[in-house]
């Protein structure tokens, strides 16, 4: 984990630049040059949009009308008038409080279990990590034939043991565990494979003089494993946090924000507003609204990890 | 340092959104530099069909190709379900298709809004006998008596049914009933259940049909056979939330939760699978099921509720988009595909809206039998009524699709269902 340290070091980098020489001064300039591609293509697709979007947030824009400017309008309607905007926070955090714990567990516990030399071990971690290369789109369709109601292989392996199986996708309370999990699955093998790298740093001989001392596996566990990876255990948090707030792909696919509008999460809601009933502004400062509320939590975790992320280099 | 950087940056955008510009100019004069020389103009047309209408399209082009050889149209087929929303996110980036089908309920929005082509000028072509077409059928597509678009298909509903079951359980078919006076909805419920066999996974009714989200066309025609509408005429009121509504709904929701009749929602068995008994449908269904081999089938009306059968009736025109660089090559195309000749090619899957093709013998050979087309497509079509439709649709659809979850998950009672549509809906039609 380098950032940590990244920011004291650009200075001295800096004033090394910053002599004048003139062999320098051309090198600055084609190195502007190499990264241009890169800086355009942000500036042109991201950063302008970004901007675009920001002052759309306070107009009415809408495809079915002319646009006017009505400062801050939309934010005061999502956080007073709509109904549906709380609602779909509190679906988005219950999607995130759900899937967290679920995917981190899960890849510590793969990741633990996989660390060791099998015979086939290779295939193992290589069947684990496959569904994150998969994509998303097509994951989230053969998930939904498998939990169809009539004819999905999950409840026909329920009919099988003589069950009745649920309709997991039109069941206000199941729909949306039905989506963490499905999320859980595709995502847990990212995970498993930076606790995988995590677990192969940690230096031998802790766990030998643990062995000396007489420790017992679960407190070798809890008291060198972990601490020795929780660097990567709060970069794992931090992406799948991000990751989770920012869930749209399988919802759209799997549940379309329903049944009713039980699985409606920000991104939906912003992908609906926007591009179904096409009202641009309002979708535009729930989009902000969210950007905010993905800052404020990142935040919040990095100062928190000074109380326990040890061992960063 | 770096302000050199932000000029340095700035001239390179300025000379990247430059040659942007340029290119874009050359592109643009280019097709009109074609046109005007008559060389080969291009135009997109989308459609929502399945594949057995693209083929009738795409023989018809290579047809209009022969006499008009520097215009080429390339069919572009987008899903029912996105349709409406495609199309606008499509006009808004100027990359809509030239000329397009449009269903009643996506017409207000792109009239409103002053986005489709006046073609009134198709009236004075003599040989395309416009005053052929049914007056009633222009009026969603005509405004300050100016013509913007061609229905091409108003079908009827009705019911697709598989005669070899009824056969085997020795049941009077829905024609054998309507010809008696009494195809009713209990006697079709009563059907059903006969018909309905979990063991081999067969339904006796299904009323949905290109998708559970499509809630107008599985739900009006039951809405009217009770006797009440989603809107108010004027398009102020919703008027579902009556007891005649209730009755409707909770017909439905028996169907499915009670009496275990019909697909559950989700489910998208068809009817050419041979497990669905009744299956209600459209006349442009016919191409799907004459493929079908395995079983016998006819057509029937719809079954009558309290009031009457309540058919509904689809609805789809061909446009022009208004933003087209070839005004003159889309009229010119929509003339042709919807002429008298060749409404009676599109007649084999799409009602016609030409009072000559609707009376001829062509249009009665398009079904199982001249019998059945008459009694099922046109004795329906003078009490048909056409699907709600408003300028907010996309807002309404949305809503009730929602609404209508607390029915399909068995959360709420048909009367609450109603009730919440009640608040969600009417705030959207001021």
């Amino acid at each position: 984990m380098e950032y940590a340290d990244a920011k004291p070091q650009t200075d001295p980098v800096r004033t090394a630049v910053r002599k004048p020489n003139r062999l320098n001064k051309h090198e600055k300039w084609y190195g502007y040059l190499f990264i241009s591609p890169m800086v355009i293509g942000y500036v042109v697709f991201l950063l302008i949009p970004i901007a675009a979007a920001f002052s759309m947030s306070f107009t009415n824009a809408s495809l079915l009308h002319d646009s006017e400017f009505i400062g801050l309008a939309n934010y005061k309607k999502a956080f007073t008038e709509d109904p549906l905007f709380w609602q779909t926070v509190g679906h988005t955090l219950y999607f995130s409080l759900g899937l967290i714990p679920l995917n981190l567990i899960l890849a510590l516990g793969l990741a633990v279990l996989l660390n060791r030399k099998l015979p086939f071990i290779g295939f193992f971690r290589t069947a684990i990590f496959t569904p994150v290369v998969t994509s998303i789109v097509v994951w989230s369709i053969v998930w939904k034939y498998i939990f169809a109601t009539d004819n999905g292989l999950m409840n026909q392996l329920l009919k099988l043991v003589g069950i009745t199986g649920p309709a997991w996708l039109y069941n206000m309370e199941l729909a949306m565990p039905v989506v963490i999990v499905v999320s859980v699955l595709k995502n847990v093998g990212l995970n498993m494979v930076i606790f995988l790298a995590a677990l192969q740093d940690v230096p031998k001989m802790y766990y030998e003089a643990a062995t000396i001392d007489g420790a017992s596996k679960r407190r070798t566990f809890f008291s060198i494993t972990l601490p020795m990876i929780s660097p990567s255990l709060f970069l794992a948090l931090i992406l799948t946090l991000i990751g989770s707030l920012k869930v749209f792909s399988q919802i759209q696919v799997m549940t379309d924000g329903g049944p009713g509008t039980s699985t409606y999460v920000l991104v939906y809601y912003i992908y609906q507003q926007a591009f179904k009933i096409f009202e641009f502004g309002y979708a535009s400062a729930i989009a902000f609204i969210l950007f905010f509320l993905v800052l404020v939590l990142t935040i919040i975790q990095w100062n928190l990890r000074k109380r326990w992320v040890h061992h960063e280099q | 340092m770096k302000k050199r950087f932000a000029i340095s940056l700035a001239i390179l955008l300025a000379a990247t959104s430059l040659t942007a510009c340029g290119s874009n100019k050359e592109t643009d004069t280019g097709g009109t530099a074609k046109e005007e020389t008559g060389k080969s103009v291009n135009l997109k047309f989308s459609i929502w069909g399945n594949d057995t209408h693209k083929q009738m399209y795409e023989d018809m082009i290579a047809k209009f190709h022969e006499s008009h050889p520097s215009i080429n149209v390339e069919i572009m087929t987008i899903p029912f379900a996105d349709y409406q929303q495609k199309l606008s996110i499509m006009q808004a980036s100027k990359t809509a298709p030239d000329v397009a089908w449009l269903a009643e309920r996506m017409i207000p929005q792109f009239l409103t809004a002053g986005q489709l082509l006046d073609i009134s000028e198709i009236k004075n072509d003599s040989a395309y006998n416009f005053a052929d077409i049914y007056p009633s059928t222009l009026n969603l597509l005509s405004k300050d008596d100016k013509v913007y678009g061609i229905p091409f298909s108003t079908p009827p509903a009705m019911i697709y049914y598989n005669k070899t079951l009824f056969e085997e359980k020795g049941l009077a078919t829905p024609t054998e009933l309507y010809k008696e006076g009494k195809w009713n909805y209990d006697e079709f419920l009563k059907a059903a259940k006969a018909l309905t066999d979990p063991a081999k996974g067969i339904y006796g009714a299904n009323m949905v049909r290109n998708g559970w989200n499509n809630w107008p066309d599985a739900l009006q025609s039951i809405f009217n056979a009770y006797g009440t509408d989603f809107l108010s005429a004027d398009g102020t009121k919703l008027t579902l939330n009556s007891p005649e509504g209730e009755q409707a709904l909770t017909m439905f929701s028996d169907m499915i939760f009670k009496d275990n009749v019909h697909p559950k929602p989700g489910d998208q068995t068809t009817f050419d699978t041979g497990k669905i008994a009744m299956q209600k449908e459209l006349f442009s269904y016919m191409g799907k099921a004459k493929a079908v081999t395995d079983f016998e089938w006819d057509i029937a009306p719809l079954p009558a509720g309290p009031a009457g059968t309540g058919t509904t009736m689809g609805y789809a025109g061909v446009v022009g988009m208004k933003d087209t660089k070839h005004p003159k090559e889309t009229l010119e195309f929509i003339n042709y595909i919807t002429n008298p000749d060749n409404m009676i090619i599109t007649s084999q899957f799409f009602v016609p809206s030409r009072q000559s093709v609707l009376e001829s013998d062509d249009f009665l050979k398009q079904g199982p039998s001249p019998e059945s087309v008459k009694m099922a497509v046109i004795d329906q079509m003078p009490t048909a009524k056409s699907l709600p439709a408003h300028p907010n649709w996309q807002q309404i659809d949305t809503k009730m699709q929602s609404v209508l979850d607390y029915l399909y998950t068995q959360s709420s009672s048909v009367q609450d269902v109603l009730k919440k549509a009640d608040t969600e809906i009417t705030p959207l039609l001021k």
